[in-house]
């Protein structure tokens, strides 16, 4: 849509009515206002010629990286691999998450209950008891790195440090109705042990979801090609840069979760973006300026 | 403090604003009315403030969340278009829009918990909901000034003084949606690599921004008429309804990156 005629089009009368506004008020005799004025009006022009010339000119590429390895080139959009002036080696990649949490599903759909508004429980110590969907539950242990060996009739989970374990939960689950609680091991599984499910009866179950992800980071060595060479940790909201590109966490290997080897990385070059931060300051400058000074007062 | 006591919270404090609501309407004094919705604020305040150390992050993630903001900035926006217009009426509307607001908070509630996304852990998080918060209210504020106008224009004496005051508001209003735009997209750059990316969320709070910039622009011509401005507020307000949550309903919104409520 961006990139359609009209669109570019819009633009440039837009530019152009900005522009000659700029001027015309420009010959008219100058008030104290007038700063505003131009704040705004400029700061708009400035931030949408960089922007509109930088959606042009700007590069975005993606590279995905394994640790230990060096990569130096990255993907663009349509596909087309490209070489850069600059490497990126993966040092080391680490993923934390938030504690585990409980869900009651219904066995049939495996829908979270109550269904209109579905309940869940965050983890917060053993021998912690709470109510989920009209069942009581207590936690009676946890594993947070645990092995699941099982078959057909037997199922044992045990504490191992190892990559690929999985967390557990045990609980002990009562509710109205049932003769006495259940009580078992509940597991949201990894790339290597599938999940394990608590029944309750025929209708419920209690299941753990994936665990929401509260930071990952990508420790790195990046290389120039004049030879320099830089360490830094690059997360989700703290990008570095090297040269003109921005370095972005961008991703990882989603299949093996806090396992992943791999870290994804997004690299942006925008020649325009000190233009557009020129712009895009005059305008909360001219912001500002119209919060305090307000409107102009109407002779009446 | 978690989201079973808001309710006590909130009778307190809708108590204490409707209190100060009726008294605007008697009172000769302005300090009574100001006192009171100042002493609701404070109760409300402390009950924000309980939450977002017990969730040990902002409550600015989910909708009711921002529903809570919204309902805590409407009587401050309330209270100063008192103190500085001398509107009585005003606190009464804001109190009922504010009282809404929380009754959607109680009936409905989000599911809230302590996960805050790597993309939200940033400084810009706060300011940059809080603002545009603060400056729904302010525009929710000119809207009910608009509707209260358009119904009863015939019986309205001082209609500069509105059309002044309605002008004030949205002057307000449309720097903190230009500040929180901004911030946001500093932050974008930042966090998504770009400062504008074409998301739903962005471009409706773009066409918010311009319908405001119409009824600016409108009213500096010296021929405009006061009717048409107020219905560009009202339709500006429904652009900004949309962008705020009416988008999570429209389909574009599935590929959204604003939409973090679970």
């Amino acid at each position: 849509m961006t990139t359609s005629w009209p669109f570019v089009l819009l633009c440039f009368y837009n530019l152009t009515i900005l522009g000659l506004t700029i001027l015309k008020r420009s010959t008219r005799k100058q008030t104290w206002r007038d700063i505003g004025f131009y704040l705004n009006h400029l700061g708009l022009f400035i931030a949408l010629l960089g922007g509109i010339l930088g959606s042009a000119d700007m590069e975005r590429l993606t590279m995905t990286i394994q640790k230990g390895q060096v990569e130096w080139r990255g993907s663009l959009q349509t596909g087309e691999i490209k070489e850069l002036p600059l490497a990126i080696q993966l040092d080391t990649f680490m993923i934390e998450e938030y504690e585990p949490k409980l869900v009651i599903i219904e066995n049939e759909t495996g829908k979270m209950l109550p269904a209109s508004r579905p309940e869940s429980y965050m983890f917060e110590g053993v021998g912690k008891t709470t109510q989920l969907a009209g069942v009581a539950l207590t936690i009676t242990d946890y594993l947070p790195h645990a092995a699941i060996f099982r078959d057909s009739t037997f199922m044992n989970v045990v504490p191992m440090m190892m990559e690929g374990a999985t967390t557990a939960l045990k609980v002990k689950a009562s509710k109205p109705g049932l003769a006495q609680p259940v009580e078992g091991w509940v597991s949201n599984g990894s790339y290597l042990f599938p999940p394990i499910f608590l029944q309750i009866d025929d209708e419920t179950s209690v299941a753990m979801p994936m665990q929401e992800i509260k930071k990952y980071s990508s420790h790195v060595t990046t290389f120039t090609e004049n030879g320099k060479t830089k360490e830094a940790v690059i997360e989700v909201n703290k990008p570095i840069q090297v040269e003109d590109w921005m370095i972005y966490q961008y991703s990882y290997d989603d299949t093996k979760g806090k396992y992943s080897d791999t870290s994804v990385f997004e690299l942006v070059r925008d020649p325009w973006l000190k233009v557009v931060y020129t712009g895009i300051f005059m305008l909360l400058a001219g912001a500002l300026f119209l919060f305090i000074a307000g409107p102009k007062k109407k002779a009446s | 403090m978690t989201w079973d006591s808001f309710i006590y919270f909130a009778i307190i404090s809708v108590l204490l604003w409707g209190s100060g609501a009726a008294l605007a309407y008697v009172s000769k004094h302005k300090r009574w009315p100001a006192l009171l919705t100042v002493a609701g604020l404070i109760v409300f305040s402390i009950f924000i403030a309980g939450l977002w150390i017990s969730l040990e992050r902002p409550p600015l993630r989910t909708m009711g969340e921002t529903r809570l903001w919204y309902s805590f900035f409407l009587p401050v926006a309330g209270l100063l278009t008192y103190l500085r217009w001398n509107y009585k009426w005003i606190l009464s509307f804001t109190t009922i829009l504010s009282t809404v607001f929380i009754i959607v908070n109680i009936v409905k509630p989000d599911i809230h918990n302590k996960a805050l996304m790597p993309a939200l852990q940033s400084p810009w998080f706060a300011p940059h909901v809080i603002i545009y918060m603060f400056s729904y209210a302010i525009l929710g504020a000119a809207t009910l000034v608009a509707i209260y106008y358009l119904v009863r224009e015939k019986k309205i004496n001082n209609k500069a003084k509105l059309m002044e005051m309605t002008d004030s508001l949205v002057y307000a209003g449309i720097a903190c949606i230009t500040l929180g735009m901004l911030m946001g997209a500093i932050w974008a750059k930042v966090a998504w690599g770009h400062y504008w990316s074409w998301d739903p969320k962005e471009t409706w709070a773009a066409a918010t921004w311009i319908g405001y910039l119409l009824y600016i622009h409108y009213r500096l011509k010296k021929s405009s008429s006061d009717k048409t401005s107020m219905i560009l507020l009202i339709i500006a307000f429904i652009l900004l309804q949309i962008c705020w949550y009416g988008v999570n309903y429209l389909p574009s919104a599935q590929q959204s990156i604003h939409t973090y409520s679970s």
